[in-house]
């Protein structure tokens, strides 16, 4: 019998929805093994920096977001506090702590659909269905305090668009014990399951020096034994008034992943119960902005907590210079990078999201795994296309 | 460690490389370095802790362009700092060596900056494929100023 030509098969994985989003991953595998995989990334690239250059500074707000749909307070709360930079403005202290609120809340349901669709990409359909079940109070929260159930824009220059509607806190107490007691029934029917356990463990182990190296951040990176959380390592907003740990596992492998996503939604829960102890009284916006709103307007803000932005808003200019801003959102940091020559609209906006920092690691972890691995490992990095491509 | 201990550490790391250092923020600091003692500048950065690129940014000023790494650490100590490699560029000849030998997380960002830019990463092993953009793109590197995007609706300026 003649001998094959070559042993090694090319193996392509997407671009309709591999697993979450469009993506192509172009594998070699000999027989079960994986010896390279690349992934091709840019299917759904929208030209975000592009575009910022011909937007002005607030319409910038929800087009930073959408790229990250299931985590957009972290884009609008960075790409929020680069421009305050420039513009050399502070939020009010009650602002400080509501922008935390959210990216908590926006964390845990964020953190709640990662797992999920992990869940899913390894075949436990209950993972999914209950994540996604349990995202869903956390979205009606973040919904009642802004007004959409993903797309917030909540954080403007110089504070944030709403407060508190009364009750709320009730509401979020509410929210968070069901949360609690929940997660018993997670480890019970998924994470303590032997068939999620054989799945995980030992799959896709990414070494700390690894996890440095390549740049990886977010759970991931903790997940080999990094503390690096910008909350800790350059605290923003209400952070440094709140206490709370920064989780990190040893194994690096996928379960350590997911288990840094599940430990992280109980220091969620903690940060967000202090924010609501010691949260203050006080306006939501900054009083240089808060001047700008024509007398009527100005009442009703003060008697509804709505704000109706200022028309001078539209027209912002940030003064010439240069401004970078990190936020550890759930997928991990967030860096944007303007460069501002004085005009209604950016010169240059350098929008760096996790996923797209976290790409590498297909790379390096999929090497000598086995076919079957790839969605566990894929969905243990929690990736997520658009947000790569931006 | 401190601001103004960091900055000396860098200072004498980087003197004899012509390197201009200067820090405004808190917490960064701006090191404008000629293209051909970067890969030397990325080594020593490295070699005091500066272990990861968190962006690299390229800039169209017209007749020059300008990439700026900001690089930063894991390590507790210095994680609070930023540090913003800059490297200016003439429009004529807009080739830079690759750091990714010693930043390996530079290497899709590289990449994005140099179709997106059309900035030539000496030794990078990616240069002249696509990453984000369609195979068959041809023609200017879209983030350049030159090339204008058409926009509709209330933006609109005449057909």
């Amino acid at each position: 019998m003649k001998e094959p030509e070559e042993r090694e098969l090319e193996l392509l994985i997407g671009p309709q929805h591999p697993a979450s989003g469009h993506m192509r991953l172009i594998a070699r595998i000999d027989g079960d093994i994986v010896t390279e995989l690349k992934p091709d990334i840019g299917y759904v690239h929208r030209s975000v920096e592009k575009i910022a250059e011909t937007k002005k500074f607030l319409q910038i707000i929800p087009l930073v977001e959408r790229p990250s749909l299931p985590d957009t307070t972290a884009n609008n709360l960075a790409y929020v506090m680069a421009l305050e930079k420039l513009l050399g403005i502070e939020p009010p202290p009650r602002a400080k702590y509501l922008r935390v609120l959210l990216a908590e809340i926006t964390r845990i349901h964020s953190h709640l659909y990662g797992l999920g669709i992990h869940g899913v990409m390894i075949g436990s359909s209950t993972a999914y269905m209950w994540c996604f079940g349990d995202r869903e109070p956390f979205l009606q929260l973040a919904q009642e305090l802004t007004g959409a159930r993903l797309t917030y824009s909540y954080i403007i220059p110089g504070g944030v668009r709403r407060d508190m509607p009364s009750g709320f806190p009730e509401r979020v107490e509410k929210a968070l014990r069901y949360m609690e007691g929940r997660m018993k029934d997670y480890f019970d029917l998924y994470f303590n399951n032997p068939v999620t356990r054989a799945r995980l463990e030992g799959v896709g182990v990414l070494k700390r020096e690894d996890a440095i190296r390549l740049g990886a951040v977010g759970p991931n990176l903790r997940a080999s034994g990094v503390p690096y959380d910008v909350r800790k390592a350059e605290p923003y907003a209400a952070y440094p008034e709140v206490e709370f740990d920064v989780i990190t596992e040893k194994e690096g492998d996928s379960f350590a992943r997911v288990m840094v996503r599940v430990k992280e939604i109980g220091e969620s829960i903690k940060i967000i119960r202090q924010v609501l102890k010691r949260i203050p009284e006080g306006p939501i916006l900054h009083e240089s902005y808060e001047k700008l709103i024509p007398p009527k307007l100005r009442e009703q803000y003060k008697s509804t907590g709505v704000v109706k932005f200022p028309s001078l808003f539209a027209n912002l200019k940030a003064p010439e210079g240069e401004a970078v801003a990190r936020v550890e959102g759930g997928r991990g940091e967030v860096v944007f990078h303007i460069i501002s020559d004085g005009k209604t609209s950016p010169y240059r906006l350098r929008m760096v999201t996790p996923s797209f920092r976290n790409v590498i690691l297909f790379e390096h972890l999929t090497k000598g795994a086995r076919v079957a691995d790839i969605p566990a490992i894929y969905g243990s990095l929690d990736y997520f296309p658009p947000e790569a491509d931006r | 460690m401190r601001m103004d201990e960091l900055r000396q550490r860098i200072e004498g790391e980087l003197k004899d490389l012509g390197a201009k250092i200067e820090a405004k923020e808190p917490n960064i600091i701006n090191i404008i370095i000629q293209r051909d003692n970067a890969v030397e500048a990325a080594r020593r950065l490295s070699s005091i802790g500066f272990d990861h690129v968190k962006a690299v940014t390229a800039v169209d000023r017209g007749k020059e362009f300008e990439v700026i790494y900001i690089v930063s650490s894991y390590s507790e100590d210095i994680s609070y700092f930023l540090v913003k490699l800059r490297i200016s560029l003439s429009h004529d000849d807009l080739r830079t060596p690759s750091l990714v030998d010693i930043w390996p997380s530079a290497l899709y960002q590289e990449h994005e900056e140099h179709e997106m830019m059309g900035i030539y990463f000496e030794g990078h092993p990616r240069m002249g494929k696509k990453l984000l953009l369609p195979e068959s793109y041809e023609g200017i590197p879209p983030l350049r100023k030159e090339f204008k995007i058409k926009t509709e609706g209330i933006d609109h300026e005449g057909a």
